[in-house]
């Protein structure tokens, strides 16, 4: 799979590593027990300090989304359906952050934002079918 | 963890009343990769020089390995590599004569890093130093300076005036000898781009001074640009007078000024100091931090 | 570790090249003395006591080839970095300082002691030569110590003033201890070697861990020049002063790109010191000799490469490339043509009042002789000197043909004088020859007897010999003045840079210059070539025994003064002609110049960029 990192955005590198690898997970990408690149070969591909790796990795880990074995390179956590949700809502939340101030800042109203939104997720599924 | 570098409160002047560096405190844990960031003159060259022990602080001290490089100078050096920008391998020597001298010097020289550096750059062992354009010369350096593996790795503008396809070898390389090993590096650059990929942690110089010493990711989460428009009663030196504020600059349509906070907790600051509303903040690149800062505080 | 370092030393590593210009240097200067010596030419200096006022030449050279071996720098910058002991760093550049000079001494002696055995005899004795360069050994020894006094614990000396005072202080007073001491047994240079030892240990030891680029007390310095001041909002303004507002500003820019480095003002001083050592008053009259005018060259090569390495900055500016020409041409034949014409006057003066014409016993050669100066001689091109019968006919004399000597090996042509007079001559024949000769010599006709009557006696065994008081022409005759140098003074001048403009004009060429680009350390030498290859050529031709030094001079000086008095036309005509003739020469070489590329910075060279 394949990674892209822009170490000049506003976000550091290591929450775009993070926030990639959640995606992938919960897109079905990513499956339970596929194995991630090493630290060595991700550093040397994408061109960043092997540190920053190895941070995006610590706290994956730590937020229980992948699994450390000893010896052996890093997992992805099995994960039931239901946390598979949680995680997919809390990307969509993430993502839809910034859209939630615009919208805000340009005044349009609830209703009126929540239909656009409809007709936009519409039109991509319906796209999709004729595809 | 003991510190492989540490710079207490260096102070170095070549010119009577032109202090170069006044006070410069900060110091390297190991494995750490610290860009060091400066204006032309800010005194980059002299600290790593420092450092090697090629000059001497008139106040202050600085030890490596918990050495003093001037006391004990072949300790010090045996574990360090060091890269600087202008050319002082012998141009007369060969390629192949360089590393034969290394391997001499050094106890801890591998051989198979050094075949293996000098595959990736593709360098003719017969070739003179004296022949070879700038970034090659430059590679052979980083070669010699890593081939013994050394504990701390000091480059001063490792990449400069090279052109981008070398930069990118030489930051490929840096990389590659990061995950061999645990090796800390101190180095100093212009080109802020390979800074953001290889530094976990940055350290300004202004004026002989530390004006930022932060890890890089902190940069991005804990610093704000704030861009106010003119008007409303905002000036400058307000904005200067505002807890957190680093620096402000006036430019033509707006004034910039950087806060050690959040976006958020800035815009909120704003609007409660001066009640604005329309000013935008944003995180902060460090290309665009180090101008900020460097410009700003004049 | 340390012979390792030695060989990359750069005094070693440049002493080659040098080598063997540096050893031209000090063995033509010195052994011009030993020709002036051996052919009685030098009233006053005989033997050693001569030689040793000689010394400053050769300490000159290695003085000169210790600067540019770097004998202000301590350590390289690259060997700093290494773990290599600060001590062994030292020594190894002491080391191969010193080693460089002695290379430089030993050939120089070499050489000299070659002299001897081609001579056939010890012009200069073996001990004396001996001490003078056991002198100069332990000197050099001891001004490489001395150079590391100050502040031994940095990296190099910066050149700055206070610096080249230092190290000129140290060289002349180094000059006047071997002066002293040379001449006495050589044992006496123990006295400067022991000091150099003890100073050096004393240095060695109380060298610090590791050397410093910078010094540790910040000097004393103007205010900086960059103040930061607080931004003001600035709207333009209209430039008022106009382009012309500093003329010298350009000339300035210009003189000290090209002649800004020290490297320049070294030659230059070169120059006045050869010229002025040359011009020593000695009837040896080597200031026509061709050698002189090939040190002239190679000098003038010197500067115009110099000042040529410095095109790369001046070529992006609007100046015109007539006008570097200028400046990297006329100040070198400006030095060279005012050197020359000094020493000549010099010459000239000394000439007034020395005596040109004069019959007395050869102090080598044995026999008593009219001698007239060099250029008065002449050449038997065919190898037989006509018989002095054919030059002058007394009816009481028998043919006795002149004497002679080989001029080259191999060749036909020999040296011989006209006023010859044959041992054992009756007083009228010297007479004769000592009238004609004043005549050659001083444009003035001084009848045969009356010399006869007044300087002349007949010794009991018929041979002629000079009364009580000597040959005092000077002294009764007023207004006796040499006029050859006059005539000759245009030629020489031509001499001094036509052939070298026109030489200039046939090899600066578009791709000459750009050698550089290769790297190649020669290409100044290309220009230099002719005047090297002779200068080698004659120096083997002396060391083989094939001629001697004064041969080849009075040859020069022999068809510059046949080239001169042939030469049509007064003297105004004369000047004007070589006023026309260099004019011609240069903008050729003007020509040329304004075509050729822009030479490659040359990133490690004689000269630093």
């Amino acid at each position: 799979m394949l990674f892209t990192v822009d170490p000049q955005s506003d976000v550091p590198v290591y929450r775009q590593l993070m926030e990639q690898v959640k995606f992938l997970i919960a897109s079905g990408q990513l499956e339970p027990g596929d194995e991630l690149p090493s630290t060595r070969t991700l550093s040397s591909e994408l061109g960043v300090n092997p540190m920053t790796i190895s941070k995006a990795y610590n706290y994956l880990e730590k937020d229980g989304v992948l699994e450390r074995r000893p010896g052996l390179p890093l997992i992805v956590k099995a994960l039931d359906d239901g946390q598979l949700q949680v995680r997919k809502e809390d990307l969509l939340r993430e993502s839809l952050a910034p859209i939630v101030d615009m919208v805000r800042q340009l005044g349009i109203g609830h209703k009126e934002a929540l239909r656009i939104l409809g007709e936009m997720l519409d039109d991509a599924q319906r796209e999709e079918e004729l595809r | 963890m003991t510190e492989i570098l540490a710079f207490k409160d260096i102070h170095r002047a070549y010119v009577r009343g032109v202090n170069v560096l006044q006070g410069v405190s900060f110091s390297l844990g190991q494995g750490e990769v610290v860009g060091l960031l400066g204006k032309n003159g800010a005194g980059k060259t002299t600290l790593l020089r420092i450092a090697m022990g090629m000059l001497e602080a008139q106040r202050g001290a600085v030890q490596l390995f918990g050495l003093d490089p001037r006391r004990e100078p072949l300790a010090v050096k045996r574990r360090v590599g060091y890269v600087s920008e202008e050319q002082i391998l012998p141009p007369f020597l060969s390629v192949r004569a360089v590393i034969a001298l290394h391997r001499q010097l050094f106890p801890t020289w591998d051989d198979d890093l050094a075949a293996q550096l000098s595959a990736r750059f593709g360098l003719s062992p017969r070739a003179k130093i004296g022949t070879l354009s700038k970034g090659e010369a430059r590679q052979v350096a980083l070669l010699c300076a890593a081939g013994h593996r050394p504990e701390l790795l000091l480059l001063d503008e490792p990449a400069g005036g090279l052109d981008p396809v070398m930069r990118r070898e030489f930051l490929e390389t840096a990389i590659d000898l990061l995950n061999e090993g645990g090796t800390t590096v101190l180095f100093s650059s212009h080109y802020l781009f390979d800074v953001e990929r290889l530094a976990g942690r940055v350290v300004m110089l202004h004026e002989g001074r530390v004006l930022l010493d932060s890890p890089l990711d902190d940069l991005r989460e804990r610093y704000a640009l704030a861009l106010v428009p003119r008007g409303d009663g905002v000036t400058r030196d307000g904005l200067l007078a505002l807890d957190g504020c680093l620096a402000a600059r006036e430019r033509a349509d707006a004034l910039h000024a950087v806060f050690q906070a959040d976006p958020r907790r800035t815009e909120a600051l704003l609007e409660r100091e001066f009640g604005i509303t329309g000013a935008r903040c944003r995180a902060i690149a460090l290309e665009e931090m180090f101008i900020e800062l460097m410009g700003g505080q004049l | 570790m340390i012979p390792r370092l030695i060989l990359r030393d750069r005094a070693i590593r440049r002493l080659l090249p040098w080598l063997l210009p540096g050893v031209l240097f000090g063995f033509m200067l010195a052994s011009n003395q030993q020709d002036a010596v051996r052919h009685g030419l030098t009233a006053g200096a005989h033997g050693f006591q001569g030689f040793r006022y000689v010394a400053y030449l050769p300490w000159g050279a290695i003085g000169f080839y210790l600067l540019y071996g770097g004998i202000a720098v301590r350590c390289e910058r690259f060997d700093a970095t290494l773990p290599i002991p600060q001590r062994t760093l030292w020594l190894s550049r002491v080391l191969a300082l010193i080693l460089s000079a002695w290379a430089l001494i030993g050939t120089m002696a070499v050489k000299l002691l070659l002299r001897n055995r081609i001579e056939g005899f010890e012009v200069v004795g073996r001990t004396q030569v001996g001490s003078l360069f056991a002198q100069l050994a332990a000197a050099s020894a001891l001004a490489v110590v001395l150079a590391r006094l100050p502040r031994p614990a940095l990296h190099a000396l910066a050149l700055k003033r206070g610096t080249i005072l230092y190290l000129a202080l140290v060289w002349a007073g180094i000059l006047g201890l071997v002066f002293l001491l040379a001449g006495d047994p050589p044992g006496y240079a123990l006295l400067p070697g022991v000091a150099a030892l003890g100073l050096g240990l004393w240095i060695y030891v109380s060298l610090p861990a590791s050397s410093l680029i910078a010094p540790l007390e910040p000097k004393a310095g103007d205010p900086p020049a960059v103040r930061v001041t607080p931004r003001k909002v600035v709207v333009g303004k209209p430039i008022e002063e106009t382009a012309t507002g500093n003329r010298w500003l350009v000339h300035a820019t210009i003189w000290r790109t090209c002649y800004g480095h020290w490297a320049f003002w070294l030659v230059f001083a070169l120059f006045l010191l050869l010229l002025m050592g040359v011009a020593r008053p000695d009837p040896a009259g080597n200031l026509n000799g061709l050698s002189v005018f090939a040190l002239l060259w190679l000098l003038l090569s010197a500067s115009f490469s110099l000042a040529v390495s410095r095109l790369h900055v001046l070529d992006p500016l609007p100046l015109s490339r007539k006008r570097i020409f200028a400046y990297a041409v006329l100040p070198g034949l400006l030095v060279a043509s005012l050197g020359y014409l000094g020493a000549m006057v010099l010459r000239t003066g000394w000439e007034h009042r020395s005596t040109l014409v004069d019959y007395r016993r050869h102090p080598v050669a044995g026999d008593v002789d009219v001698h007239v100066p060099l250029a008065f001689r002449e050449i038997g091109w065919d190898g037989e000197p006509p018989p002095v019968k054919e030059l002058y006919v007394p009816p009481w004399e028998e043919p006795h043909y002149a004497w002679s000597t080989t001029l080259y090996k191999g060749f036909p042509a020999v040296l011989y004088s006209p006023y010859h007079v044959p041992e054992g001559s009756p007083p009228e024949t010297v007479a004769e020859q000592i009238s004609r000769a004043v005549e050659a010599v001083y444009d003035a006709r001084i009848p045969a007897g009356e010399i006869q009557r007044r300087y002349l006696v007949r010794g009991s065994d018929g041979s002629t010999g000079v009364q009580a008081g000597g040959l005092t022409l000077l002294e009764d005759y007023s207004g006796l003045k040499p006029t050859l140098w006059l005539r000759t003074a245009p030629l020489s001048v031509l001499l001094i840079g036509l052939p070298w403009l026109l030489y200039l004009a046939s090899t600066v060429r578009g791709g000459y210059l750009c050698a550089a680009a290769d790297r190649r350390p020669w290409a100044p030498l290309f220009l230099a070539g002719l005047p090297v290859l002779y200068l080698f050529g004659s120096l083997w031709s002396y060391s083989v025994g094939y001629t001697t030094s004064w041969k080849l001079t009075a040859l020069a000086h022999i068809l510059l003064r046949k080239l001169s008095l042939a030469l049509p036309g007064g003297p105004i005509a004369r000047w004007v002609i070589v006023v026309v003739l260099y004019g011609g020469a240069y903008l050729l070489a003007q020509a040329r110049f304004e075509r050729i590329e822009t030479p490659a910075r040359s990133q490690d060279g004689f000269v630093r960029t």
